[in-house]
């Protein structure tokens, strides 16, 4: 018998392979709809980080020659970095500092942000708005005004010196590390105070209830709940202020003294007075590369942790 | 009925959140072994009712006891009763096992013990081998099974379930009623479950107290609410309901003879239902007491216009207008009362039924 194809039938085939066409089509739109509006950010980000990262790292391998530059490429700067330990000191310095920073940081802000996100029920907006009041003045300011709190005939030496309780202004409150360290962790504290908060406010409350069903009372609720949930929070704050306050060079350039100044500063004095662009560009590179390992680090610890504490 | 040891007892509940009364004098036992149902509409003051049980809401007014204990000062980590919630709230960071043996620290097991008992509750919910798998990667159903193990683990007193069910599709559901069943005699702890279906807290229940805007309204087991609804919101929650108007006439003895509004027709009814009502009455029948017929069948039966005849299978059910186009009545009748033909609509026909089954209801 022959088998006579109807026009319908033809249709329908032809309908079928249209519309895996068109899905074809849709989901290949759909990819460039998503590199289209990724394009602006890929742009900025290709511009203003990759390419001077590119630079900066090429640059670390030129050698600075009296005015100009020597011919070809040489790792001298690095072996000069790892052999001068005044350049090792003050890396590692700046990383001892920024971590102290960030962990009175975390420390202090952890309570606020557990505050705000469970003890605070209404106008959460408001509230967010004054912790982060600070922040809207310029960082410049606020070091500055860590000068006026800790300086010499600052608001704590005449307070306590009005008080009875000192006969002589403290010297050391200013140009010191702990002045570095105090203004580091107030500049910066609300990049720590954000993502803590919302890990703390994504957190749903019927869990803490099923905890407490279950038997721990609010110490041991804390721990076994509300800690590991907000880690993601904790871990984005501290990523998020030890990676800029290793390199600031502003706060130890205004509040601190000779020994408390930071790589940051040494960077600063190549590309300026100093002007040995290679070398500064090469320690920027070891600056960043430290950071990179010390956040590894910490990553591979908390995991740790947190596989640990349960 | 022999004494029972009563698990935990509401004295005189109420709670306020500001000016809004969500429970009001909410007064009842539930007794050791139970299945427990609260029953009622959205809003109705379950959750709240069942929260005041563990702990998680102080009540305004009066004293919740459980196995005897007054549990004013305890707190819900100290109570000895553990909780389903209504959005199962398993643990997002730890995996099946941990989730489900996250109370046993408490307890001071050793690993190996722990380990015995979690794979115990994995067993005992059909999970076995799922204690690695990361909690997010459960369905539906087993996340409600997780939940449940991980409160059954910690052998409470009283199991209390908000809703377990209701973010199950129908075929689970009705397949976790049967294992809720089962388990809760398995375990033979109290079970209190807050539910909005009728049908599940029928199929489930020992007793179920029927809640309406922060009232127990009834408490009675599930053939009672069935049979005999106090009131007419018992009854229209429970069930269909036809609802009718009726006079007491008077008393033959143990009868009493009630005429119908709107049919006319006398009927006979037992006379103690009646707690001595008198005048004017609100009266209850189920549509599949009634029986249909198409002539007369006695002086008691009630004459009727058929409106609608809806085929739904099994049984038929049927729209008639008492009297002159008064109340509707429907009648629910198996397929098989129809062997002698199909009444047409718009015919005359006649209702009758049992004594038993007229019920009078106590208010509005
Ligand atoms: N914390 C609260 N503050 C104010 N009102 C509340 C609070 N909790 C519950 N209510 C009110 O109390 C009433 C009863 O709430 P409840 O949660 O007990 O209802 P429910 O019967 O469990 O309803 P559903 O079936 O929708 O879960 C509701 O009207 C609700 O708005
Ligand atoms: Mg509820």
């Amino acid at each position: 018998m022959a088998v006579i194809q109807s026009p319908d039938s033809l249709t329908v085939m032809d309908g079928r392979r249209n519309t895996s066409f068109r899905r074809r089509l849709a989901a290949r739109f759909d990819t460039l709809r998503g590199v289209l509006m990724l394009l602006p950010t890929l742009v900025i980000l290709g511009v203003t980080v990759a390419v001077p990262f590119l630079l900066m790292s090429a640059m670390s391998l030129w050698e600075q020659v009296g005015f100009g530059y020597g011919d070809g490429w040489s790792l001298g700067n690095y072996a000069e970095i790892a052999g001068e330990p005044l350049y090792t000191t003050l890396l590692l310095r700046s990383l001892a500092m920024a971590m102290a920073a960030t962990l009175m940081t975390v420390v202090l802000v952890y309570p606020m942000a557990y505050f705000l996100a469970f003890h605070v029920h209404r106008n959460k907006l408001v509230w967010l708005i004054i912790i982060t009041l600070p922040f809207w003045t310029s960082y410049l300011l606020r070091v500055f005004a860590w000068r006026v709190v800790l300086g010499y005939e600052g608001v704590i030496n005449s307070g306590l010196l009005e008080l009875g309780l000192i006969d002589a202004p403290l010297d050391f409150l200013l140009y010191s590390r702990s002045a570095v360290i105090i203004t580091l962790a107030h500049a910066w504290a609300a990049f720590a105070l954000l993502p803590i908060y919302v890990s703390l406010e994504k957190i749903d409350k019927s869990l803490l209830e099923a905890s407490a069903d279950l038997g721990e009372g609010p110490v041991m609720r804390f721990f076994r709940v509300i800690l590991p949930l907000s880690m993601p929070g904790v871990i984005a704050g501290t990523f998020l202020m030890f990676i800029p306050t290793v390199g600031d060079y502003v706060t130890p350039a205004l509040v601190g003294g000779p020994d408390a100044q930071m790589i940051g500063n040494l960077i600063a004095l190549q590309f300026g007075t100093v002007n040995n662009w290679p070398m500064g560009a090469a320690l920027a590179i070891t600056m960043i590369l430290a950071i990179t390992l010390v956040g590894l680090m910490f990553l591979a610890l908390s995991r740790l942790l947190s596989r640990w504490a349960r | 009925m022999s004494e029972r040891h009563v698990m935990i007892r509401l004295s005189n509940i109420s709670k306020r959140f500001g000016l809004f009364r969500a429970i009001e004098h909410a007064d009842f036992d539930i007794f050791r072994g139970e299945f427990f149902s609260i029953l009622g509409a959205s809003g109705s003051g379950k959750t709240t009712l069942l929260r005041i049980m563990a702990g998680f809401e102080a009540a305004s007014e009066g004293t919740v006891h459980i196995d005897g204990a007054p549990m004013d000062a305890v707190p819900p980590h100290q109570r000895p009763v553990n909780m389903v919630f209504q959005n199962y709230a398993i643990f997002p960071h730890l995996n099946v096992a941990d989730n489900i043996g996250f109370g046993l620290r408490k307890l001071g097991l050793g690993r190996a013990e722990r380990q015995r008992r979690i794979d115990e509750m994995l067993e005992l919910i059909a999970l076995p081998g799922y204690g690695a798998r990361r909690s997010d990667q459960l369905s539906g159903g087993q996340r409600q099974r997780v939940a449940l193990a991980r409160a059954l683990i910690l052998r409470p007193k009283v199991l209390l379930l908000d809703e377990p069910l209701g973010a199950l599709d129908k075929q689970l559901r009705a397949q976790m009623q049967t294992e809720l069943r089962a388990l809760q005699r398995t375990v033979g702890i109290t079970f209190v479950l807050v539910t909005h279906d009728q049908e599940e807290a029928m199929a489930l229940s020992d007793r179920v107290a029927v809640m309406d805007e922060g009232r127990v309204m009834q408490i009675d087991t599930p053939a009672g609410l069935y049979e005999r609804p106090g009131s007419r919101k018992v009854a229209g929650f429970i069930g269909s309901m036809n609802f009718l108007r009726g006079v007491v006439l008077g008393r033959d003895g143990a009868m009493a003879r009630v005429q119908i509004a709107g049919g006319g027709a006398v009927c006979r009814m037992p006379a103690d239902r009646l707690n001595g009502a008198h005048g004017d009455l609100d009266l209850a029948i189920r549509p599949e007491k009634i029986a249909l017929h198409a002539r007369a069948p006695g002086p008691d039966a009630l004459a009727g216009v058929l409106r609608d005849r809806v085929f739904l299978g099994e049984r038929v059910h049927y729209t008639v207008a008492l009297g002159d186009g008064g109340e509707t009545v429907i009648v629910s009748a198996p397929n098989t009362a129809e062997a002698d033909g199909v009444p047409q609509t718009g015919s005359t026909v006649w209702l009758s039924w049992p004594e038993t089954a007229l019920m009078p209801l106590s208010d509005t």
